[in-house]
């Protein structure tokens, strides 16, 4: 999984190096999700941009993510590639995670 | 215009992308964007259950089979599974329909057959010789 992090403030963006996200990486996704979390974690957004495939193995690794955060923190996503927004609108997930065009635009919108 | 293709892959995920990539340079000018990662999310959807609960016992790789002609594309998939005719029944976005408002209450998997229904606008399983195929046909004209 390769995954570049970066902090602005107390939020922790993780930018998704790989152009695939299926069930062959959504495990370690989900481990380097989670890993994070446990570490105290609590305001992610997540850089979609180098994306431009996501399946439900994938999507599941964000939602077990955002289940073990829980409503005390918020996970959001960022410059979705057309696939990947069209499968978040499928499932519903855009009514769950905070999803937003650009990560400047999720910065702003974790810090109102 | 008409194209048969085909590509054995291994039971293994890592397989994954490289299917996927196969199919998506076979479609290349057959259907726009939105049309090819719509079978590619249906394809790789489709692999992922053939590889992960398909016969693990099988020592055949899973076929891919792609044929193109002037109103569809349509993908199979061999992967010595008995035939299973209910597998999609109730499949569809009902099955995605779930309580947003309480979290636990989401799945975190089960989304796959009904990605595949609602990608693709036909589903089915064909007998070819002495194999069952998954039949997941898109129409051109969309």
């Amino acid at each position: 999984m390769n995954i570049s992090e970066e902090m602005n403030g107390n939020m922790m963006i993780l930018k998704m190096r790989d152009s695939r996200l299926d069930a062959s990486n959504a495990p370690a996704l989900r481990e380097a999700l989670i890993e994070r979390i446990a570490s105290g974690q609590q305001s992610i957004i997540l850089d979609l941009a180098d994306v431009g495939f996501m399946d439900s193995s994938a999507l599941g690794a964000l939602i077990a993510a955002v289940k073990r955060l829980g409503p005390v923190g918020t996970i959001a996503v960022a410059s979705m590639r057309t696939p990947v927004a069209k499968l978040f609108a499928l499932t519903k997930m855009d009514r769950v995670f905070s999803i937003n065009a650009t990560v400047n635009d999720a910065i702003k919108s974790l810090s109102a | 215009m008409s194209l048969t293709k085909s590509l054995m892959i291994g039971r293994d995920l890592d397989e994954l992308g490289r299917a996927a990539d196969q199919v998506r340079t076979w479609l290349e000018g057959v259907l726009d964007d939105d049309g090819i990662a719509e079978v590619e999310l249906a394809l790789v959807e489709a692999l992922t259950n053939s590889i992960l609960h398909g016969p693990r016992e099988s020592a055949n790789p899973i076929g891919v089979f792609v044929d193109v002609s002037d109103k569809q594309v349509a993908v199979e998939i061999a992967d010595d599974s008995p035939p299973m005719p209910t597998l999609f029944d109730g499949a569809g976005e009902q099955k995605l329909d779930f309580d947003l408002s309480d979290l636990d209450n989401i799945p975190e998997s089960g989304r796959g057959l009904s990605l595949i229904v609602l990608s693709m606008d036909e589903v089915s399983f064909r007998q070819v010789d002495e194999q069952v195929r998954l039949r997941m046909v898109r129409y051109r004209s969309h």
